[in-house]
């Protein structure tokens, strides 16, 4: 009898554990719920933009599925991109067939990537539940997640939920086809934006540290596959331009031809430089673009709260987040083993290190994208750790843990209303200029018929006034949340 | 850690996402509830310079290519007149109505248009012309009237 009691009590052992796994975790999704489908709501109903996509759209038209993957073509390789909006358009056997599964694709990786997010950190306690609430506000509040929903510039959104993922399963007891599975992720993610090559270190980084998903196996075919991507494209790209884009730089932006006037004779200064204002978008929240506007609006006597609001919560969880990781690589370090936690903070390290190198070339608050996720995972340890260390600690010193957090998670979850209100603004935005473009692109582009004949197809999309409309906040929040 | 301790800390921190999943429904729905504010007519729209309010008008049915009587201190001194849609917005260096009312049926080739060039570039809207105005070379301007009100020099 006493084995079957045994074995009863561990079922029910595991069952009761079950329960209060999934019911925190069925709380978090509750609470986040509102928010979450308010974004993923106005990001369904954003009009696609004029020019930028009816562009996308005349190449993917006039293009074979090979195209896409010749290198030479272009300096940027998104194969998987443009082959999306191609098969998505053949497929449907419409353009408004099309841009509809575009939509659910855009839509459904941020859906997948905050799914992913609070699956990942599971919390099984209440104070663990309000952590994982304060990590996904900081998710969504971060420029790399807010600058990658921009529609129709989706490639590092579907790299983003694809690195957790990979993440994730690295973090697991190892299975056979996981291999194949963080391979094909891998080179997924890369084949959208060459941002998804920041999967790479993390596969590395994670079989380094011994994770249990991570074979060797799995590492060197990661490796030995992204190694052949890169040899594919240096020995392809041609003559790349010294900066392909407008170039943020101290206090002001540098034009192409400017750029590499300025620094055509060094240029890794500037390439350093746009490296580390990736870096220090995603753990600062400044600069942006490259620029330090918050630092400039500072000195000049304008900044507005919400600039405030992004700036110190931002440094603020940068400082937690170096503390925590700190001290458990400490703790590891004298215990001489890596821990799931130890290695998410090496792990994040080496994500923003990446996403860092492969903005060398200008930076954009989206491309600090792939590492956002690991950023708000470690801010959910953080915050964690500091919470329940506060219990140990005297009462005024818990009423200071518990003011600062209690401040830091009002600042991140106006930071993430502020995402939806950039998603609601841009919307507005791209109406005014279908309302207004039309005519100047009848003028411009009349030798391009195919170019006028999908704007003429997408111009109900556009000019919709309810996919522009968007609520009339208060003067003082928006001040807290930005936008107008 | 105390559990009441823990509890306390937990609802602190969980709180602005709290706040944020009741307040949000309630503030939007209530919002949304309400019509937008709008502009009464198409002529108060053009004169405010509000391209979104004025493209409804349109879309609602409102002909580009109608007069409509207008009056104010800055752009006709004060005296009504009857004038098209397209100078009216040119006569305001309304770029963005102006582009609309072009994107959305506004004529050229509409009798009291067929100076808008003119008063486009003697508004200073060169650009404007040279992007949007693909008859503008047509058109044989008057000399420039520099008269106060740019817009009654045009307007019969």
């Amino acid at each position: 009898m006493l084995p079957v009691r045994r074995s009863i009590l561990g079922l029910m052992d595991r069952l009761m554990s079950f329960h209060r796994g999934s019911l925190w975790v069925g709380v978090v999704l509750v609470v986040i719920a509102p928010l979450s489908v308010a974004l993923l709501l106005s990001m369904w109903r954003s009009p696609f933009p004029i020019n930028e996509m009816i562009s996308l759209l005349e190449d993917a038209e006039s293009s074979t599925p090979g195209r896409f993957f010749d290198p030479t073509i272009r300096s940027w390789y998104r194969p998987l991109f443009h082959l999306t909006l191609w098969g998505f358009w053949n497929g449907s056997g419409s353009l408004l067939g099309g841009l509809h599964w575009f939509r659910y694709l855009e839509v459904g990786s941020v859906l997948v990537l905050l799914l992913l997010f609070v699956s990942y950190l599971r919390p099984r306690t209440g104070l663990q539940a309000a952590a994982a609430l304060l990590a996904v506000a900081v998710m969504m509040g971060m420029p790399g997640f807010r600058d990658n929903l921009e529609i129709p510039v989706l490639m590092t959104l579907v790299g983003m939920p694809m690195a957790l993922l990979v993440w994730m399963l690295l973090e697991r007891e190892h299975r056979w086809w996981y291999t194949p599975l963080i391979l094909a992720l891998t080179m997924t993610a890369i084949g959208y934006k060459e941002q998804g090559l920041v999967i790479a270190p993390v596969v590395v980084g994670a079989w380094w540290m011994g994770s249990p998903g991570a074979r060797r196996t799995t590492t060197a075919v990661v490796v030995l596959a992204v190694l052949a991507y890169l040899a594919m494209r240096f020995s392809t790209r041609g003559h790349w331009a010294l900066f392909e884009q407008d170039v943020g730089f101290l206090f002001g932006e540098l034009g192409e031809d400017e750029a590499a006037a300025r620094f055509g004779e060094r240029p890794w200064i500037l390439y350093g430089y746009s490296a580390l204002a990736t870096i220090g978008n995603i753990l600062f929240s400044e600069p942006s673009r490259g620029t330090f506007v918050i630092t400039d609006h500072a000195l000049s006597g304008e900044t507005r709260p919400w600039e405030w609001i992004s700036i110190v919560s931002s440094t603020l969880m940068t400082a937690l987040i170096a503390w925590w990781g700190v001290a458990i690589l400490r703790r590891d370090w004298s215990a001489d083993a890596w821990s799931a936690e130890s290695r998410l903070f090496v792990i994040l390290v080496l994500a923003l290190g990446a996403s860092g190198a492969l903005g060398f070339n200008y930076a954009r608050d989206r491309l600090g994208g792939m590492a956002v996720p690991f950023y708000a995972a470690a801010s959910y340890f953080a915050v964690l750790s500091v919470a329940e260390r506060a219990g140990a600690a005297s009462l005024k010193r818990r009423a200071t843990v518990a003011l600062v957090l209690v401040m830091l998670a009002g600042a991140w979850q106006l930071r993430a209303v502020g995402t939806l209100h950039d998603v609601r603004l841009r919307a507005a935005s791209t109406h005014r200029t279908w309302i207004t473009s039309p005519n100047w692109s009848r003028v411009t582009f009349a030798h391009r018929p195919r170019y006028l004949s999908i704007m003429q197809t997408m111009t109900p999309q556009g000019t919709d006034p309810a996919r522009a409309r968007r609520p009339t906040y208060p003067e003082w929040f928006l001040a807290l949340i930005g936008g107008g | 850690m105390p559990a009441g301790n823990t509890r306390i800390l937990a609802w602190l921190i969980a709180m602005p996402a709290l706040l944020c999943a009741v307040g949000l429904p309630l503030y939007e729905s209530s919002d949304v509830a309400q019509p937008p504010a709008m502009a009464d007519t198409f002529v108060e729209a053009l004169d405010d310079r509000n391209v979104e309010h004025a493209y409804l008008f349109i879309r609602q049915g409102q002909d580009p290519n109608t007069l409509v009587r207008f009056r104010d201190d800055v752009r006709t001194g004060g005296r009504e007149v009857q004038v098209s849609p397209l100078m009216l917005a040119v006569a305001g260096s309304d770029d963005n109505t102006a582009a609309m009312l072009l994107s959305f049926g506004a004529r050229m080739d509409y009798p009291p248009n067929r100076y808008v060039v003119c008063l486009a570039r003697e508004m200073g809207m060169d650009g404007f012309v040279d992007s949007q105005m693909s008859t503008a070379s047509e058109v044989e301007c008057p000399p420039p009237s520099g008269a106060e009100f740019p817009l009654l020099a045009y307007v019969d």
